[in-house]
């Protein structure tokens, strides 16, 4: 829900680059430890507030690389270091979150934001792909700087565990650049699991084997979405021809390089009819797939244009979902279901829920008020509307909720 | 005792039609139920059959007409069995080598 | 009428399959097999139009056929990677080398069962005992196998009575393994009337499960295996007792050997093992070995007749399954997974190519090696062709052996006369020493083979039950196939 940038008012940033930002108290415990990887004073721009107004002046002598003032007593004036005042939104950038600041524009991006369960690395908005529920719509840009920015954010962000996404448009466009970032990351941040979310469609080329092998990532996942178990099903959801037969090789290479693999379905009209076969196909042909996500569709992007091929309401496919959960689950593969609110779910799936949608998209509605489930459920997506909601909405009530087994809390 | 034991009956059929590597294959098949005794002269095949009771089992022993159909019936399923089979002669052995070649070997 | 495309040239083309009529009880009565042992089940109209190139291309059941392999699309998908690696791993096994090991340690024992597959040596005297000398030299062929799983078994006669002999070999296996770091487990099949402290401590200390046979209720058990104190049933229910106590529930397994007094009492059988606790049971036919033919007529019975049995048995225990309680049928759960999944069961006696010496070696208390428990017993109806070598010649020696070459030529079913047609070929195998024991020749002619109507039979039963049977029998196979309770099987899933 809360957004990823916000305007400030920018003094003295001469060119483009990420900053850390510190509170004094961290700074004084931890230094560039608060990072992960190498970082020098000048990555951390220090936060000051309210409370620092009495220090500020001797405070904005430290040799950091800039200073955010976050207080409203603050005087931004008179300093030739870097300084980020006055926020749109106060809520948006906080300690611990890495931001990018530029001369070109007021808005602040936050490319990590600490305590989030969606911290992501962005590797391009091309795609070689246009799949008619698209939400990320691509773009036709050199967008290579993305890779620089990556490799700079990995050494700033907070040591720990956490999952870090990287996705884009279609992340493994830019191979050099990705397998440096997971080379990077592997060193760097050994300890956090990443998850990649790609169509998979250029691991075709037998090279990238022997390069993920080498990269050897123990804490990799990649999530490959197959759609449909022919290819012209396949290929009319993802707009390209041949996407199939080419994601279908890339997988093989994926397993051949050692790599963990999760599949992953949109739920639409188009993918819901048949879906238990779709479940069939992955047992007998990609039985080493770690884990299958089945999703609730996003209206966004390009999904919106593509209303009346995409929509069907969730009540109406419950019965392909559960035919094609219990089969996997049956055959010992793990399933997941995602992205939908938990009262138009069929009871006897709950045990295969996640709490998902990453916590700055959800929110609740007005039916949703008086429901016991909004502490385990989904919620709905930001961009949410009337036409994409399912007739089934209805608040659940704790007797509802009794019988339910462990509808686990855990992010997509 | 099924007063129609000990029957004998003779179907033809043309080697166009139902080739002799088909015709062999039913007699195969057959042979638990159906004694078939084949020949050939020219084009045209005879299938000489009569029934068959093995001891020990407790299979009844086919009428004349249950044979009859059931003979027809399996040279119709051999003779689509041979149709698949030349039209995917060698995809069995592309498949071999593929699998064998992705184990490594 | 409708939309039918009729595509003969640039549509679609057949990939390798096979059929099988299965009955008149159904109109979905065509099994269709794919070489990727993929299956359909669909009315013969179906298989003609498919033959005939007729199928309509937008229909569910034209993808159905193209995403289970029957039929692809020149200048389409090309599916031969995927149905690649379904081949693999369904022949995956091949490539292991002999996981199952059996170390016949001696032939005492003292029962007298008439359907023995043994010749039977005095309980004293060490006469018919494994030497230590070829114990070591057997170990050695062990770990000569590449298989990272091992399956050590040792068998008899009475294999308690030789313990010393499960000692050294245990020992000495444990001690190479500390540098070959295979997974190892250990199973003495036994009649369990000959436990003692000290074994149980060497059982718990190496994790040694046990394997035992339980006929029945004690007058079925009794009746077929005579002990001199008349007690054979109630040594070996406490014989379970004691292992169970000792080692845990599930250290020790059971299974029945048929009689044609055992086929009149398909419910008790259950019912006793449902009594015994036991969560497996194997309702084995008797083979054609050993004593069991020469003392043909009171045993005997025909492979039909053991199929009615089965059937009724299958029936009882899923009845009882679906009362709460597991008991699985070890045949039934190793076709399910043959028939649902892309994984070889693992099964030696089932498989093709055949699992005899390459899947399974044996080695007999007088150092000769043969490639299956069944071709040692040949030896005692006084057919000694199926020997390998001895135990102090490398594996791959043995393995070179003519037997084996000979084995091969008549062990791979799909080129077998008979099976290679047949559309059950990708959940049956091949049994050329079973074929040889019974007909005199190791191919053997399938019209007359118990072997081929035993598989056949229980196949196309199990097919018969997947399409028919209601959610309740699904749930309970689903139970076998997944060996999960019925508890977390809240639904059968999609059925295909």
């Amino acid at each position: 829900m809360l957004r990823l940038d916000t305007q400030f008012t920018i003094k003295n940033a001469p060119q483009r680059r990420l900053f850390k930002i510190i509170t004094p108290q961290e700074l004084i415990e931890k230094g560039v430890a608060t990072c992960a990887g190498n970082a020098g004073f000048e990555d951390l721009m220090l936060w000051l507030d309210d409370i620092h107004v009495t220090n500020q002046h001797s405070l904005m002598t430290l040799p950091v690389g800039g200073f955010l003032l976050a207080g409203k007593s603050l005087n931004a004036n008179h300093f030739t270091a870097t300084t980020l005042s006055t926020p749109k939104d106060p809520q948006v950038v906080k300690p611990g979150d890495v931001i990018s600041v530029g001369p070109d524009s007021s808005m602040v991006r936050v490319l990590y934001r600490r305590g989030s369960n969606s911290n992501l690395l962005f590797m391009t908005d091309r795609c070689n792909s246009l799949c008619l529920m698209c939400s990320q719509p691509p773009k036709d840009i050199d967008d290579r700087w993305h890779i620089d920015e990556n490799l700079k954010l990995i050494d700033l962000i907070d040591p720990g565990i956490e999952q870090l996404g990287i996705s884009g448009g279609e992340p493994t466009l830019y191979k050099d650049g990705l397998l440096a970032i997971l080379a990077h990351a592997k060193s760097v941040l050994p300890e956090k699991s990443l998850h990649i979310l790609s169509n998979g469609r250029l691991l075709r080329d037998p090279s990238w084997i022997e390069a993920l092998k080498h990269v050897g990532h123990k804490k990799l996942t990649w999530g490959i979405p197959l759609y449909a178990d022919n290819a012209a099903d396949h290929d009319h959801v993802v707009q390209a021809p041949g996407a199939f037969s080419e994601t279908m090789a890339g997988l093989y290479n994926l397993h051949r390089a050692e790599q963990h693999i999760e599949i992953r379905v949109v739920l639409s009209k188009l993918t819901t009819i048949r879906l238990p076969e779709l479940a069939h196909f992955i047992f007998r042909n990609l039985p080493f797939a770690k884990h299958i996500a089945l999703m609730g569709i996003e209206n966004t992007g390009l999904a919106k244009k593509n209303y009346k091929e995409l929509w069907i309401d969730p009540a109406d496919y419950q019965e392909q979902l559960s035919l094609a959960a219990w089969f996997l689950d049956i055959r010992g593969l793990t399933v997941s279901i995602y992205n939908l609110p938990l009262c138009v779910l069929d009871p006897g799936l709950r045990s295969f829920y996640r709490q998902s949608i990453s916590d700055w998209k959800n929110l609740f509605i007005e039916a949703c008020h008086t429901c016991a489930a909004t502490e385990f459920c989904a919620g709905f997506f930001k961009s949410h509307s009337e036409r994409w909601q399912s007739r089934n909405i209805h608040p659940l009530s704790r007797e509802d909720l009794i019988h339910t087994q462990g509808a686990r809390y855990e992010i997509a | 005792m099924d007063s129609t034991m000990g029957w004998k009956q003779t179907i033809t059929v043309d080697d166009d039609a139902y080739p002799l590597r088909v015709v062999q294959r039913v007699a195969y098949a057959l042979a638990g139920n159906l004694s078939i005794l084949v020949r050939q002269d020219g084009k045209r095949i005879d299938l000489e059959i009569s029934p068959v009771l093995i001891a020990g089992t407790d299979a009844s022993i086919p009428s004349l007409s249950e044979a009859h159909k059931l003979v027809l019936r399996s040279l119709n399923d051999f003779t689509l069995r041979d149709q698949i089979q030349r039209e995917t002669s060698g995809l069995r052995e592309l498949l071999a080598a593929a699998a064998l070649r992705g184990a490594g070997i | 009428m409708g939309s039918l495309l009729i595509v003969k040239d640039a549509g679609y083309r057949l990939l390798p399959f096979r059929f099988l009529r299965l009955d008149d009880v159904n109109d979905k009565n065509i099994l269709l097999t794919a070489e990727t042992g993929e299956y359909l089940l669909v009315p013969e109209t179906l298989l003609n139009q498919l033959v005939r190139k007729e199928l309509d291309v937008s229909s569910p059941i034209y993808k159905d056929l193209l995403a289970r392999h029957f039929i692809y699309e020149p200048g389409g998908h090309n599916p031969i990677p995927e149905m690649a690696a379904q081949y693999r791993s369904r022949k995956g096994f091949l490539l292991d080398g002999p996981a199952l090991h059996i170390f016949v340690v001696t032939l005492r024992c003292n029962h007298t069962c008439q359907y023995c597959q043994v010749s039977r040596a005095p309980q004293g005297g060490a006469g018919h005992d494994m030497s230590a000398e070829d114990a070591r030299h057997a170990a050695n062929r062990v770990f000569e196998s590449p298989s990272q799983v091992l399956t050590i078994e040792f068998q008899g006669g009475e294999p308690l009575l030789a313990f010393d002999c499960i000692r050294q070999i245990v020992e000495t296996i444990e001690a190479k393994n500390e540098l070959e770091q295979r997974s190892i487990q250990y199973v003495i099949t036994s009649t369990l009337h000959h436990l003692s402290d000290t074994i149980l401590d060497f059982a718990e200390q190496h994790n040694i499960q046990f394997s035992t046979s339980l006929d029945g209720p004690a007058f079925l058990h009794n009746a077929n295996r005579p002990t001199p104190n008349k007690n054979a049933y109630e040594r070996t229910v406490e014989g379970i007792h004691r292992v169970r106590a000792r080692l845990g529930h599930d250290a020790v397994s059971a299974l029945t050997t048929l009689t044609s007094r055992s086929l009149e009492h398909p419910e008790a059988i259950i019912d006793e093992y449902v009594a015994q606790g036991f969560n497996s049971i194997s309702l084995r036919p008797l083979s054609p070995y050993g004593f069991a033919k020469s003392s043909a007529r009171r045993l005997d019975y025909s492979m039909s007749e053991f199929i009615v049995f089965y059937k009724k048995a299958l029936a009882y225990l899923i009845s009882v399954n679906s009362g709460g309680t597991f008991l699985s049928e070890s045949y039934a759960s190793l076709l399910l997974t043959n028939i649902l999944t892309p994984f070889s069961s693992g099964y030696v006696d089932l498989r093709s190519p055949l699992g005899a010496g390459l899947g399974t070696l044996v080695y007999n208390y007088d150092g000769d090696v043969y490639p299956s428990d069944e071709s040692r017993m040949l030896l005692e109806m006084g057919e000694s062709g199926l020997k390998l070598g001895s135990v102090r010649q490398p594996l791959a020696e043995l393995l070179r052996s003519p037997v084996i070459e000979l084995l091969l030529t008549c062990g791979i079913a799909e080129a077998l006369p008979g099976c290679s047609d047949c559309a059950l070929v990708p959940y049956c195998g091949a049994d050329p020493i079973e074929h040889f024991a019974r007909q005199g020749d190791p191919v053997g002619h399938r019209a007359f083979s118990s072997f081929c109507e035993k598989n056949m039979g229980l196949l196309t039963h199990m097919f018969a039950m997947l399409r028919d049977g209601d959610e309740s029998i699904q749930k309970v196979l689903m139970s076998w196939l997944s060996r999960r309770s019925l508890n977390d099987l809240p639904s059968a899933g999609y059925r295909t």
